[in-house]
């Protein structure tokens, strides 16, 4: 039970950690997407059900805790979960720079569908060129914390893929055909 | 069945896209404002956010008080250096302040006598212990004469005695062999005041039948032609009237403060100024 929550954990614990550390750093630099990277990590690793839940989840927390429109960031962290997944499926990816790539084209996925759903339902408060130039610091620093982001979650998803024989979670299909 | 297993994971996304553009419309139109899932979720996750909080907090706090002690002790060195610079500042500030409030007062002096004063800064006091004499930084170039009268705004100091062209000398009224024609304001009574060498003053010569009291204030008479008449000299601090003899001791603390002597006026206009 503990190892098929553990991605949530470590999904809200980094959450929880973008959301004190931010207050730390200079307030001239826009604080970096750290949901994103966790929920792209999450589509190097998982299947649709799980990691499009896990991505859900976490997007509903960001929205929560930032106090906007719950459902925003749920959309686009489900969308970005999808866009990785089918990435991954079409390309292969083996090191760091390729997914740091993946992180920053999903930053631009990301702030594309805020901005198209915000300006749908005539709730984007900002001018579209300062929005537009804040999204680009942050996809740069997004893309520069990814590196810290993917080496520490790899160590927590190497924890959960222990034991009986194989990856749990992406590996419940051969549990499941066991008759378990 | 395996059809619908194959596609699960995509109808799962889509079903989480809805459920999305649904939390997000009905915000939007205004039906749902999502206050009770706010605060449900801010109450769980709250708690982990003060800790994670502290937590990175107290890493910064111990980083910067003990790792960075190097750049702490540097700081330090120059906030103490800073700090001494701005106590050197501060003491030519006051010392700025007190010569203006000085200079204030002799302004205002000169301002109210009604005759033509030459100001003068104290260089220098006598080396020895028997001469009551000061040295200033005006001499016969300046318009300074042997015999001026030489006050300050608290009262008389002295006479030129001796001049040079850049620098001249004051005989003290405490010194011994000073002496000048003096009155009582208020009783009119004439003496001689004399230095003594010490702090006090002897105003010599004043009959007994006089009756001097402690305060009375001490005046140049203005005979003898060095000092014009009515400058304040001193007080009276002690009177002595013996049982015999023609005069009563009158001992008398000048007005001037010798010992805080900065600046000085001599009184250019006067009958007894010698030209040498």
């Amino acid at each position: 039970m503990f190892r098929a929550l553990l991605p949530l954990f470590v999904g809200m614990g980094w959450l929880m950690l973008g959301t004190t550390l931010v207050g730390f750093l200079p307030t001239r630099f826009p604080s970096p997407d750290v949901v994103l990277i966790v929920v792209i990590a999450f589509g190097f690793r998982y299947t649709f059900p799980i990691g499009g839940g896990l991505s859900f989840i976490l997007g509903l927390l960001q929205d929560v805790l930032a106090g906007g429109i719950i459902g925003l960031n749920a959309l686009s962290k489900t969308a970005v979960f999808s866009i990785t997944k089918l990435i991954a499926k079409k390309f292969y990816l083996p090191n760091l720079i390729s997914k740091i790539a993946v992180v920053l084209l999903g930053g631009i996925v990301d702030g594309l569908l805020l901005a198209v759903v915000l300006l749908t339902g005539e709730a984007m408060h900002i001018p579209l060129p300062i929005f537009f130039r804040y999204l680009i610091l942050q996809i740069l620093c997004t893309g520069l914390l990814a590196p810290v982001v993917f080496i520490i979650t790899s160590k927590f998803f190497a924890l959960s893929e222990r034991g009986e024989g194989g990856t749990f979670l992406n590996g419940y299909k051969k549990t499941r055909a066991r008759g378990i | 069945m395996v059809g619908f297993r194959r596609r699960r994971g995509t109808l799962v996304i889509i079903l989480f896209v809805v459920c999305a553009i649904f939390l997000i419309s009905i915000q939007i139109s205004g039906r749902y404002g999502g206050d009770h899932l706010h605060s449900v979720v801010l109450r769980f996750v709250s708690p982990c956010q003060r800790a994670f909080h502290w937590t990175i907090g107290s890493i910064r706090k111990g980083f910067r008080d003990y790792i960075l002690l190097v750049d702490v002790n540097k700081e330090k060195l120059r906030l103490q250096e800073e700090l001494r610079r701005l106590q050197r500042e501060n003491d030519e500030l006051r010392e700025s302040t007190q010569a203006v409030r000085r200079l204030r007062r002799l302004l205002l002096f000169k301002e109210q006598m009604p005759v033509a004063m030459i100001p003068a800064e104290v260089i220098a006091c006598s080396p020895s212990a028997r001469s009551r004499t000061i040295v200033i930084n005006k001499g016969r170039g300046e318009g300074v004469r042997k015999g001026m009268p030489v006050m300050t705004w608290e009262g008389v100091v002295g006479k030129v005695i001796r001049t040079s062209s850049a620098s001249s000398i004051i005989l003290l009224i405490i010194d011994r062999n000073f002496s000048v024609d003096a009155l009582v304001q208020r009783t009119r009574t004439r003496g001689i005041l004399e230095g003594e060498g010490g702090p006090l003053c002897q105003l010599r010569y004043v009959p007994r039948t006089d009756e001097i009291k402690v305060g009375d204030r001490i005046i140049t008479s203005g005979l003898g032609g060095v000092f014009p008449k009515g400058l304040f000299m001193g007080k009276v601090v002690k009177v002595e009237k013996k049982e015999h003899g023609f005069f009563q001791k009158v001992e008398v603390s000048p007005s001037a403060d010798f010992s805080r002597l900065e600046e000085v006026m001599m009184i250019i206009k006067s009958a007894g100024e010698d030209k040498g």
